[in-house]
């Protein structure tokens, strides 16, 4: 039991990590990126050439990947999504022309077949009866303490607080004297390079494919969607709230466990439309 | 001579139907095996690009098509499999479920709005998808295989391409003339208006929903029809055909040819996918690859699709009026 419990909690802390950048971006883009799943396994990608084909240490390696697929992130939100004007079709076909693009850019380069990735720690603890693997415990760690530092950045510093300011009203903050074009691409850095973190760590636990981040896209829109779009202590709970769906149901119920999650969220939006903390979404003019 | 040459006019009428029968001739004479599959898939892709713009034309932008190419094809897999029905009763009952499907899934998802729904109808395909992976009835992730080959009807034989290029040539038709009817009539200016404006429309009297599920269910009709043939086309069917992959290709098709007309758009579109796909299978990864740089390259030099190139090329700039949408 100890061992699905600590499964759960680092699940459940990447799953933050996943839905929060998503929640960053969506709150500059104003429409779901869709390849957000894919930035996060191009980041696990990026993460085994530096990791495993040039062989640096795990840090060097882990910033490599946020730097450069975060590079990736700002750079298309600064190339391609600015230049659209914020009107929501052709964001959307530009997001899912990223995101095909990033996918067969994968396959290209890494060939279709699934591997696993490089942990950082190995090794085991049996605690009573349960067997607990160290890597987990520190996959966990790890995520929260980045989700520590990315708290205190958008509560306390300048820079985060421009940020919550834009994702509020992007004419009022321009208006106080933010420049909105560097924080969108600020926030959507800071968004990708999250799901890059998470990609590193769940896909170390799980397995690496070039086909994965449909599946991550669909977990963190499940968990946006039910913690309220734009709402990250809503993502935050969310996050546990599936986390249990794909951890305890994953073990319990076996193979149907996608549903349980599906079904979680489905009974809660129709009490709760907007989600658990979801504000009513502005439009942008 | 040119103004007897307008969209509803008889001569069009002919000259449309003279177009498809000298195609089809065409293509069952002439054309190498490869090129008649080619031809199949442009004629599947179309419908399923058509029933994607439908969707749009309500003002919901649908993620997950494949979900009813999925159902349809598992519905004929199952009854022709472990009930043994017939394949043309498959195919009706098939495209039937598929609406039914759509009825209810769309009176609950289509009041969700914009976004929501978008992300909603993606992860409602993939949850239907990794359900049916799961399930042992269906073959779990090896899928149903060993479809029977359809008894001929009259000259037209199913153990041929040709057979199958006429069934699904009919379909389109089929697909076409409806869209084409829907479009150009009172309903498609509903459409249209609610597309628009949801809320403006209601307050005129239009209860959106009604002609939301209605788009949905019929959209979900002609994309279950064709998944249902294509199951059987194909002889095996597999959860991993219906990835969100697919669902983004029915509307690279819709984007690519325009959606700014219902039929051509897709149909233009169609052929150009699908003359990719069939020489660049090989390599994989190219496909997704090239659709994806084609899709952002559509939506900055060309955001009416290939068929605003007609424009240019008669030098009628903004001739046929775009719905909005």
């Amino acid at each position: 039991m100890l061992d699905i419990f600590i499964f759960w909690i680092t699940l459940s802390l990447n799953y933050v990590l996943l839905a929060t950048g998503l929640t960053l971006t969506v709150s500059v883009m104003r429409v779901v990126n869709l390849a957000h799943g894919n930035f996060y396994m191009a980041g696990a990608y990026a993460f085994l050439v530096f990791s495993e084909r040039a062989g640096l240490p795990y840090g060097v390696a882990l910033l490599l990947s946020i730097l450069l697929v975060g590079g990736l992130g700002m750079f298309v939100e600064g190339k391609l999504y600015r230049r659209l004007g914020g009107r929501i079709e052709p964001s959307i076909i530009c997001m899912s022309g990223v995101l095909l693009a990033l996918e067969g850019l994968a396959v290209l380069i890494f060939g279709p077949d699934i591997r696993g990735l490089r942990p950082m720690v190995t090794g085991t603890v049996s605690v009573g009866r349960s067997v607990i693997s160290i890597e987990r415990v520190s996959v966990a760690i790890i995520a929260l303490l980045v989700m520590a530092a990315l708290y205190y950045f958008l509560k306390y510093s300048r820079l985060g607080k421009s940020i919550r300011a834009t994702a509020q009203d992007r004419e009022a903050a321009s208006l106080m004297g933010v420049n909105v074009n560097l924080i969108s691409s600020l926030s959507m850095g800071i968004g990708t390079g999250l799901a890059v973190i998470a990609g590193i760590q769940i896909t170390a636990v799980y397995h690496l494919s070039p086909f994965v981040g449909v599946g991550a896209l669909c977990t963190s829109i499940l968990i946006i969607t039910l913690g309220g779009m734009g709402s990250i202590l809503g993502a935050f709970l969310a996050a546990f709230i599936i986390g249990v769906c794909d951890s305890f149901g994953a073990s319990m119920i076996g193979r149907y466990y996608h549903l349980l999650s599906f079904g979680t969220v489905m009974l809660i939006l129709l009490v709760k439309p907007l989600g658990l903390l979801g504000i009513p979404f502005v439009e942008r003019k | 001579m040119k103004m007897t040459l307008t969209k509803t006019s008889p001569a069009m009428k002919v000259l449309t139907a003279v177009l498809i029968l000298g195609f089809i001739a065409f293509a069952h004479t002439f054309l190498p095996h490869r090129w008649q599959h080619i031809c199949i898939m442009w004629a599947i892709w179309s419908t399923v690009g058509m029933g994607w713009l439908v969707i749009l034309r309500v003002g919901q932008f649908s993620a997950g098509q494949a979900v009813f190419l999925c159902i349809g094809g598992y519905a004929a897999g199952v009854l022709m499999l472990k009930l043994n029905a017939p394949f043309w009763v498959a195919l009706v009952l098939s495209a039937i479920f598929c609406s039914v499907v759509a009825l209810i899934v769309g009176a609950i998802i289509l009041r969700l709005k914009g976004l929501y729904f978008l992300v909603i109808s993606l992860v409602f395909s993939e949850i239907v998808r990794l359900t049916i992976a799961a399930t042992d009835y269906l073959g779990a992730s090896e899928g149903l295989w060993d479809m029977p080959i359809p008894k001929k009807i009259g000259p037209v034989v199913f153990s041929t391409k040709q057979g199958w290029l006429y069934l699904f040539v009919f379909i389109l038709i089929l697909a076409a003339l409806t869209f084409w009817r829907m479009e150009n009539s009172r309903t498609g200016k509903i459409y249209a208006y609610i597309g628009a404006s949801p809320d403006l429309a209601q307050s005129f009297g239009l209860y959106f929903m009604k002609y939301r599920v209605q788009a949905y269910v019929i959209s979900a009709f002609f994309t279950g029809l064709v998944g249902a043939a294509l199951a059987v086309y194909l002889g095996a069917i597999n959860p991993e055909g219906f990835t969100f992959y697919y669902s983004l290709v029915a509307q690279i098709v819709a984007i690519l040819g325009g959606v700014g007309s219902i039929v051509w758009g897709p149909l233009l579109g169609s052929l150009l996918y699908n003359v990719f796909d069939e020489y660049l299978v090989y390599i994989p990864g190219a496909r997704s690859l090239l659709m994806g740089l084609l899709l952002i390259a559509v939506i900055f030099f060309l955001p009416e699709g290939l068929i605003s190139l007609k424009n240019s090329f008669l030098k009628k700039k903004g001739g046929n009026p775009v719905v909005p949408h």
